[in-house]
């Protein structure tokens, strides 16, 4: 019996506009087992989020998937109708965002509209569903009379916690969530991750962790997807990641970030910046930044490469 | 006086903007030639008889004659300088006082605001025909009186969305970056307030300027735009339209016509740009 | 070490938006006490770091030292001078020698100014130069300085031309060109991708040696002020709780927020190889509402009796280690 609970495909998700082509997702293939908390890394135009939303076809227009197979339990998500998706999504995918103001709606109490995820997905009667909200709320860490409440009338961590508890309300198999704390204090993140750390283990659910944050990934997760200008640079255990980076994107990315246990040594910056997406360059995207850069990387786009059971796409390493 | 683009987004609701805005430009511009080469369009002085009455389209009058021997073609293009003159008088009058009083009022704030603000509320309130009415008739008839009556229902519009954008771009950083340098306020009203104000008024007034037209049609309609002879397209129609029942179209067809011409145009014209410009809150 | 800016129980109250009926219910005034009392001394050429979460003030506090806020109460004094009330014409020849670097590269840039225009503007304004051909020069100079290289290139650029990182650039030269004694930075790199942060923060600490200047670094991220602060102040509700050195304050942080805060802070290396956290719950109270005593009581795991009665003063309790707490300073 296998263990992998999501298998992503040769994924290709672009932007349509003005004429031009963005390739926010190009080409990513990546497994997230069962049990386990992956963390997805990249900055700001590397596609993580463009990825995440693509899992459960959520993509914007002028986006759209062109491309390749998302594979859970055995159905290609990709190839399902619309009525089959909304089946999937909130049951066996759930999603939370940076904005809980984007799936909780302003001018309806948070508990009807968890009531109202519930009975659409199952059949049960609204006194059931509000019987789990509750639960769901309590678990969550929410005091339960504020199931009543607007959005507004809690603050910014209950609000997460109230979408946290929208999306696993269910059960699902798998939570992608999408910058979840950044906006939030730095203990009020710690408390988030440590619910869904625990929410993970007590549901046997597999949590992808969209970030921009990598000491959050390594503190926390099982394993890294570490993505640039639309591709996958590598993956692995967190340990081995952070032990021994090999991708010079993700070694640059480690030095670049201030760490209190560190001495005070000077932070190094990676040089250049991230590429226009519309025009990204030739072969490997990130040669432009890279202190390694061969001639190959200028026009040959690196394969995946599997070095004890990690996965890396560099010329570097062969291939 | 906006039933008119409910109706038309629903008769053409895929039109594509660039030839909405495209179609609406042509529009204007036949008009705007129509009224600048009146001279050499026609041979005939419109305010003049020059045939006998109550005549239909024929090759020597393409429009047909009106009820008093005049040339409906000439009336029709120097009807075009009328309209024309009295739209674009009155939008300046009302650009050049609404403007500045919304952006004072909004960045200043306070007393002088809230007064300003009823002020301009009151005068919103009213029915843009009926208000234009009645300054007309307490002023007279004329292009200029006209173009005033019509200017000062259409300050509040310009003041009201000026005064808007003012707050919002006063709230803006870069505006505290500005006087975190030391920019005095006018300094920084001019330079860092107005410049990020300006669309929003050609926005206004791409999507008003429809309404300005029907509005002087309008008044003409009532008879309170410009004195009997000058040529005049809601005249026309209001002097044309008791004999349509007899049978004589080309009286009320023709300038009918022209004013809706014009006004789909701008209509279009406006929808396209603010479209463009990405503005989808104002309306007049 | 003289101060450069000093700070005696400065206030600032910010009046709650009522409704009409609330209005005529209530029987006083509720205020966001975003300031509440803050005594703060910050010497010629150092860096401070001003740190606390979302709430805690400090955004606040820096605009007041830079009067882009008027204080309810209390004194500020730049250079000895006291400029808590000045306004008008002396306010704004004041504001050469103090300006401020925001989060925000998209929204601080007036977008229908070019780079040179922005960068001329303070020029003109405090009459620093005296023709177009100098102006220029200085601001090719400055660009130069913040590494927006070739910067004749960047002269007539729009702020929309530019990436994040490069508006935060402009935004640097144009914080330095009046050649201020003191920057204020509001989480100067919060909004810059994580890859480029090192540079702008390289480059901040460049400037201040070349330039001599003081900074007040803003920042809710502890590892960036380790980096870059010499000395460091933690806010909460309105309030400093403790002041130290940067080093003193990692060895040994005394208050319990700051202690729960350090613990907080995501590190690099797999969480089961750390020491378990220490936890603090609840989150931080409105600050309409403040807790009576010690403000952070209510989610102290330490609170003692005392600490719900009386407000623990803040007190030096070692060198230049100041701290407000009844646990440490009986």
């Amino acid at each position: 019996m296998s263990d992998m609970l999501l298998e992503i495909g040769n994924l290709k998700t672009y932007y349509f506009a003005h004429g031009s082509v963005i390739k926010a997702v190009d080409d990513v293939s990546l497994g997230i087992y069962k049990r386990e908390l992956v963390g997805l890394v990249g900055e700001s135009g590397s596609g993580k989020s463009t990825l995440g939303l693509s899992v459960i076809k959520l993509v914007p227009p002028p986006g759209k998937i062109v491309y390749g197979k998302i594979i859970i339990d055995g159905e290609d998500l990709l190839k399902l109708r619309d009525k089959e998706l909304r089946r999937i999504r909130g049951k066996k995918i759930g999603m939370i965002f940076q904005d809980p103001l984007t799936c909780l709606d302003p001018l309806r109490r948070v508990g009807d509209q968890i009531i109202e995820s519930i009975t659409s997905h199952i059949k049960v009667s609204k006194e059931t569903a509000r019987e789990m909200a509750l639960k769901v709320f309590e678990r969550v860490g929410i005091s339960p009379e504020r199931i009543d409440d607007y959005p507004h009338q809690l603050s910014g961590g209950m609000r997460q916690r109230a979408m946290i508890a929208m999306a696993v309300v269910l059960n699902p198999e798998l939570l992608i969530a999408d910058e979840p704390t950044t906006a939030l204090d730095v203990v009020v993140q710690s408390r988030i991750m440590d619910l869904l750390e625990d929410l993970k283990n007590e549901r046997k659910m597999s949590i992808l962790l969209i970030t921009h944050d990598l000491a959050l990934v390594i503190e926390r997760c099982d394993r890294v997807v570490i993505m640039y200008a639309g591709r996958v640079c590598e993956i692995g255990s967190v340990k081995e990641i952070s032990n021994e980076p090999l991708h010079p994107y993700t070694k640059l990315l480690i030095e670049s970030i201030p760490n209190i246990e560190r001495s005070q040594m000077e932070l190094k910056p990676i040089p250049g910046i991230p590429p226009d997406m519309r025009n990204p360059p030739p072969g490997c995207r990130f040669w432009p930044r890279c202190p390694h850069a061969l001639d190959k990387c200028k026009s040959v786009e690196p394969t995946i490469l599997e070095i004890d059971n990690r996965v890396v796409f560099c010329h570097l390493y062969g291939g | 006086m906006y039933t008119f683009k409910p109706i038309l987004t629903k008769i053409i609701p895929k039109m594509p903007l660039k030839t909405m805005g495209v179609a609406g430009l042509l529009m204007i511009i036949t008009v705007i030639l129509m009224a600048v080469l009146a001279d050499f369009l026609t041979p005939y002085d419109p305010t003049k008889s020059v045939g006998l009455s109550l005549q239909p389209p024929s090759l020597d009058h393409p429009f047909g004659i009106n009820k008093i021997g005049q040339d409906m073609w000439s009336r029709i293009v120097y009807g075009a300088r009328t309209m024309l003159l009295v739209v674009a008088l009155s939008t300046i009058m009302s650009i050049v006082i609404g403007v500045p009083l919304g952006l004072i009022s909004g960045y200043v704030g306070g007393i002088l605001d809230r007064i300003l603000t009823m002020i301009m509320d009151a005068i919103y309130a009213f029915p843009s025909l009926i208000l234009a009415i009645a300054i007309a008739a307490a002023l007279g008839p004329g292009i200029v009186n006209t173009a005033v009556s019509i200017a000062i229902v259409y300050v509040p519009t310009y003041f009201r969305m000026v005064r808007g954008q003012t707050l919002n771009v006063k709230s803006q950083l870069y505006v505290e970056a500005a006087v975190a340098i030391g920019a005095r306020p006018i300094s920084i009203l001019a330079r860092y307030i107005l410049p990020n104000v300006i669309s929003i008024v050609v926005a206004v007034f791409t999507l008003s300027v429809a309404d300005v037209v029907l509005t002087e049609a309008g008044l003409s309609f009532f008879g309170l735009s410009v004195p009997a002879p000058t040529p005049d397209w809601g005249f026309d129609l209001r002097a044309g339209h008791p004999y349509l029942v007899s049978g004589y179209w080309w009286l009320v067809t023709f300038p009918g016509l022209m004013i809706i011409i014009l006004a789909v145009g701008f209509t279009f014209l406006g929808e396209s740009i603010s479209e463009y410009l990405g503005l989808r809150e104002v309306r007049a | 070490m003289k101060p450069i800016v000093l700070a005696a129980q400065l206030k600032k109250w910010f009046p709650v938006q009522k409704s009409f009926l609330e209005r005529l219910f209530a029987r006083e005034k509720t205020y966001v006490r975003a300031v509440d009392g803050v005594d703060l001394v910050v010497n010629t050429g150092e860096t401070l770091a001003l740190v606390g979460e979302s709430g805690s003030g400090k955004t606040t506090l820096g605009k007041l030292i830079l009067r882009l806020i008027d204080p309810t109460s209390g004194k500020i004094y730049f250079n000895g001078q006291d400029i808590t009330n000045v306004t008008g014409e002396p306010l704004r020849r004041l504001r050469r020698r103090m300006q401020i670097i925001y989060q925000d590269p998209y929204a601080s840039l007036n977008p229908r100014m070019t780079i040179g225009d922005i960068l001329e503007h303070p020029l003109k304004i405090h009459k620093m130069v005296s023709t177009k051909q100098e102006a220029k020069e200085l601001v090719l100079n400055v660009l130069e300085k913040a590494g927006l290289t070739p910067p004749d290139d960047f002269y007539n650029l729009y702020p929309r031309n530019l990436s994040g990182g490069q508006r935060q650039r402009v935004a640097i030269a144009r914080a330095i060109i009046l050649k201020p004694e003191l920057i204020v930075a509001d989480e100067p790199v919060s909004m810059i991708d994580v890859s480029l942060r090192a540079s702008i923060l390289n480059l901040m600490i460049e400037l201040k040696k070349e330039l001599n200047l003081t900074y007040m670094f803003i920042t809710h991220d502890l590892a960036v002020a380790k980096y870059i602060a010499d000395n460091i102040a933690v806010m909460y509700l309105g309030k400093i709780v403790e002041k130290a050195p940067i080093m003193e304050l990692f060895i040994s942080p005394l208050h319990p927020y700051t202690q729960a805060l350090l613990s907080a802070i995501p590190i690099p290396k797999p969480l089961r190889e750390r020491q378990r956290r220490l936890n603090i719950s609840g989150e931080i109270p409105s600050p309409i509402n403040i807790p009576t005593g010690c403000r952070f009581h209510p989610r102290c795991p330490f609170s003692i009796e005392r600490c719900i009665r009386d407000e623990p003063p803040l007190i030096e309790v070692g060198k230049e280690h100041y701290v407000a707490c009844w646990l440490i300073t009986k």
